[in-house]
């Protein structure tokens, strides 16, 4: 701080000035193309709204938009499913196990989602380890073409998406007060209610955020459709690509943008609301 | 509401986690409606007794018996016991009037029973329009009383209470001492009480036990366990004690002894106890000793009183009593506590004095 007295300089205005860079740097790399891509889908081929009338004009790019969705919905439930459970464990344990718990979390996000889509597609090819194991089990006779694959992207996306669903949870259990529990066993709750009655509800904020970020991350998911899906369970934002860099048609790779971008803020907007208002009571306690 | 309380009886009752003795085997019986508190330092137990009548930390050994029937076995969910938490333990997820009908609601009572039942309840601790608040729009002490209430409202017959005013500051405190006991006339339970607080549980209590190192030192009224400690940890616990060493007895007569003290020869009562040992002291409550300037004290000896010269180390007022250190030759400092005060105890550090108190308040107890 003695650097402020010398050139004359407030703390906050230097930290307004220090704010300037950042700024810019989103204006000009973030909020400028998607401006610009909002305006090419209603310029691009013509002035208008061709491109929107052919995404909701039925045939593939509706399908396609569906199947993005559907998706999504589908990873965020089974990841809910799978990470409240791990979650609850987690919060409960202390000390070094819980340090132990949170590493092997943490660890999965530090390898690439490349490497692990791949890794999937190790698991799902024709010779791979799930086909070997069916067929030693005398489940099916010959392989089956797992790839690409509805099973393969939706696997692929909840292990990938997992650690997004836990870490918000976690946060949000960690914080329950464990008296509140043995509150409720005294007043006559069994164990199983009291999880029920005031577990449960406390978690929730952790699985609406995790809910949240993991349905908005899945419905612009790249890689993992691309390396798995391929044309048989083709995702949004691989059809963009695939509108914008090998056929070309800027407009319409643009018009479908526009859309995921709308659901996107949309669903967030409805987390918002849902959160305010039931957290009224309890949201400004923690 | 206004149900009797229960009886409690715990029989060898002990905790132990590995080699740790949480608690030591204990016996314990609270009469029907007794307002009844543990004190003792921290790490002695009063916890682990209080969640072994609660069911959170089963005992290793003993029985719990609740009107007879032994509850050991049972799950804090069967056993229909009431129970206040020093942090409150409110559900933040719910209103102020959902808290007090969750037990309610969970015993599957008719909707007009758990409003007029919830109604009542907050009638009874004075906040009569919280009901459709969050817990976290109420003050401490509001908090207080709502958690009284919901551990009430369902007509537990024993109340178990957990350093519940352990949060509040020191004026509120008293205030809720007030309203606990009021609350516990009105409702009728019988109470386990868990302080800290020696003043808190002497003034609330019917009865106190002072806990150590996970075993019950004494038990009694709160006047007893101030008049009749058994030992010196028991009086420097209840209360403040001087305490002066004995290095022999020089005699008895009828129940007075006279002992040789570092200061000069005492009398006290020995109430039984043999000195010739060395494993007794004499304690002296600050309360009972009167104090005069020394030139001013010859010719008011009285008979038979205890007597020591020496100086004044330091003089402290606080609310509602004066308290002098007074440096007396061979002893540790004497203290001296007054509630009200003439001309001539005013005194000043430097002034010598005269300390004086009866024998009868000298009590000759265990050396630790
Ligand atoms: N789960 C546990 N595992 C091992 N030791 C424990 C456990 N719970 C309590 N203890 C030990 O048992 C002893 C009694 O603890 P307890 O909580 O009953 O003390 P307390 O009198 O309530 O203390 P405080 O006044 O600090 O609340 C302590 O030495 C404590 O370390
Ligand atoms: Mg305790």
């Amino acid at each position: 701080m003695a650097s402020d007295k010398s050139t004359g300089w407030t703390a906050t205005a230097f930290y307004r000035w220090l704010l300037v860079a950042p700024l810019a740097f989103v204006g000009l790399f973030f909020l400028w193309p998607i401006l610009n891509v909002i305006l090419r889908s209603f310029t691009d081929p013509s002035l208008g709204v061709v491109n929107y009338e052919r995404v909701f004009g039925g045939g593939p790019y509706l399908k396609v938009l569906w199947i993005t969705v559907e998706t999504a919905g589908i990873v965020t439930i089974l990841c809910a499913l799978i990470a409240y459970p791990v979650a609850y464990v987690i919060s409960r344990v202390r000390g070094s196990m819980m340090s132990l718990m949170m590493a092997f979390v943490v660890v999965s996000l530090w390898t690439s989602v490349v490497i692990r889509s791949y890794a999937w597609m190790v698991v799902f090819q024709r010779k791979g380890v799930l086909n070997q194991f069916l067929i030693a089990a005398d489940i099916v006779e010959r392989p089956i073409s797992f790839l690409p694959g509805t099973l393969a992207v939706n696997v692929g996306m909840v292990h990938i998406m997992l650690p997004f669903m836990l870490l918000p949870m976690l946060a949000t259990m960690r914080t329950i007060d464990r008296t509140l529990i043995a509150a409720a066993e005294v007043m006559g709750a069994n164990p199983f209610v009291a999880f029920r009655k005031v577990f449960f509800p406390l978690s929730l904020p952790g699985l609406g955020a995790g809910a949240a970020l993991v349905f908005m991350m899945s419905l612009g998911f790249f890689i993992t459709p691309a390396l798995l899906g391929g044309p048989r369970h083709m995702m949004a934002a691989v059809l963009i690509e695939q509108q914008a860099n090998r056929l070309l048609d800027w407009g319409l790779a643009s018009a479908l943008s526009t859309v995921l971008l709308l659901l996107t803020t949309s669903i967030y907007l409805v987390y918002l609301r849902v959160m305010k208002s039931a957290g009224g009571g309890f949201a400004h306690g923690r | 509401m206004t149900e009797q309380g229960a009886e409690l009886k715990l029989s060898g009752v002990e905790k132990r986690y590995g080699k740790v003795e949480a608690l030591r085997p204990t016996d314990l019986e609270l009469e029907r409606g007794e307002f009844f508190s543990l004190i003792g330092p921290s790490g002695s137990g009063k916890t682990t007794l209080l969640g072994a009548v609660a069911g959170f930390t089963p005992p290793t050994r003993g029985r719990i018996e609740v009107d007879g029937v032994d509850m050991a076995a049972l799950p804090p969910y069967k056993r229909e016991i009431g129970m206040v938490f020093q942090n409150y333990a409110l559900f933040p997820h719910l209103t102020v009037f959902e808290n007090i009908a969750f037990p309610l609601r969970l015993r599957k009572l008719p909707e007009s029973e758990i409003r007029s039942r919830v109604m009542q309840m907050l009638e009874t601790v004075r906040l009569p329009d919280v009901g459709g608040r969050m817990p976290t729009q109420l003050s401490g002490g509001q908090q207080q009383r709502i958690a009284l209430a919901r551990a009430a409202v369902y007509g537990p017959r024993i109340l178990l209470m957990d350093e519940p005013l352990g949060a509040l500051d020191k004026n509120l405190r008293e205030e809720m001492q007030f309203e606990i006991k009021e609350f516990h006339a009105k409702v009728g339970a019988t109470v386990l009480y868990v302080t800290h607080d020696q003043d808190e549980a002497a003034a609330m209590s019917d009865r106190i036990a002072i806990m150590r190192q996970g075993g019950i030192v004494q038990l009694g009224t709160p006047r007893e366990l101030y008049e009749h400690p058994l030992n010196e940890f028991a009086a420097c616990f209840l209360g403040n004690a001087n305490l002066l060493e004995v290095v022999r007895e020089t005699g008895r007569s009828g129940d007075y002894v006279e002992v040789e003290t570092p200061a000069g020869p005492v009398r006290a009562i020995h109430e039984g106890k043999d000195a010739s040992i060395g494993n007794q002291v004499l304690c002296v409550r600050p309360e009972s000793i009167s104090i005069e300037p020394e030139d001013a004290a010859i010719g008011s000896v009285s008979t038979g009183a205890n007597r020591l010269s020496g100086r004044i180390a330091d003089a402290t007022f606080t609310a509602g009593s004066f308290r002098y250190v007074v440096d007396v030759e061979g002893t540790t400092p004497i203290a001296v506590r007054l509630t009200s005060i003439r001309q001539s105890e005013m005194l000043k550090p430097g002034d010598r004095v005269a300390l004086q108190w009866t024998a009868d308040a000298t009590l000759m107890i265990p050396k630790e």
